[in-house]
């Protein structure tokens, strides 16, 4: 039995298991302050980048918003309130598209 | 006020925009800011024995939602394309609110974390980790959902390997990412040393 326990350490320890870990366990886990550093710069690379990309994805929102308000007040030009649509009460024909009517 | 409002709508999905517009990606940008936010409130809760720790915390948290977002999205939206031809932006977008989802259940448990961090050295740090493993189940499932929804059911077998790949790489890179943050808690947890941590755990 103690001669299984040794081989399982024997393994353990060999030279493969070696190469996989160049060093004591506690080395492995602790990471080095390059690393540290260089995650948290990345980390603040990366909000600054998402709040960049926040402000202009807001503009890019509003101009949406706009434009979609300024073609539902064409709509609304175009179709007088408290009318049915009809060629007669309809706004102006240089308000339409070409080809329209 | 508004702004929380419209956070929790967005979590609702109550008041979406189109899919891939311009104001529905500013959603996408809000939430994952705002679930940043939720973090670092979480992490100075979690740390607040110690003034250095909390104020570390601050940063540390947020850095690991964020790091391993970023490297998981990379993969996940190659899946999302490769498997479902959807866009980019509404897997980003679902993204977003799966961290937004799993960064409320984190808020909400700071004060408790809070509490007993200051009361309890035993119970202090597993109510932490009880909390943070919540908002990972929360956030995980809130992705699915959003990434599933807009789905017909027959394309959903479909967009299910992409949410699942990008959720297991999140995890295992916020598993890493921790040994990178240590110490977020007081004292070291199994997942304070990552992988090898766990590993040194399971064996006997």
């Amino acid at each position: 039995m103690s001669a299984l326990v040794l081989d399982a350490s024997i393994l353990r320890a060999g030279p493969l298991a070696r190469l996989a870990h160049a060093g004591p366990a506690s080395a492995l886990t602790e990471p080095s302050p390059a690393a540290r550093g260089g995650a948290a710069l990345l980390f603040f690379v990366a909000v600054a980048l998402l709040v960049w990309a926040y402000r202009r994805l807001r503009e890019r929102a509003r101009e949406e918003e706009a434009s979609a308000l300024l073609l539902e007040e064409f709509a609304n030009l175009e179709r007088p309130s408290g009318a049915l649509p009809s060629r007669a009460s309809a706004a102006p024909s240089d308000k339409r598209a070409p080809g329209e009517g | 006020m508004d702004a929380l409002n419209h956070l929790f709508t967005f979590t609702d999905h109550q008041a979406r925009a189109g899919e891939g517009s311009a104001q529905s990606l500013q959603q996408g940008t809000f939430a994952a800011l705002s679930a940043l936010a939720i973090g670092a409130l979480w992490g100075a809760a979690a740390g607040s024995v110690s003034t250095g720790l909390a104020v570390a915390n601050l940063y540390k948290v947020p850095m690991v939602i964020l790091l391993s977002s970023l490297s998981a999205l990379p993969a996940g939206l190659l899946a999302w394309h490769a498997l479902s031809r959807q866009s980019a932006a509404s897997f980003l977008v679902a993204h977003a609110r799966g961290m937004l989802g799993g960064a409320l259940i984190l808020g909400a448990c700071a004060p408790l974390v809070a509490l007993y961090s200051h009361t309890s050295a035993l119970s202090g740090p597993v109510i932490a980790q009880v909390s943070v493993i919540a908002a990972l189940v929360s956030g995980a499932a809130t992705f699915a959902w959003a990434a599933l929804k807009g789905a017909v059911p027959r394309e959903r077998p479909r967009r299910v390997p992409a949410v699942a790949l990008c959720v297991l790489i999140q995890l295992a890179a916020a598993l890493q990412l921790n040994v990178l943050a240590a110490p977020i808690l007081p004292v070291p947890t199994a997942f304070s040393g990552g992988i090898d941590g766990l590993r040194g755990h399971a064996e006997p």
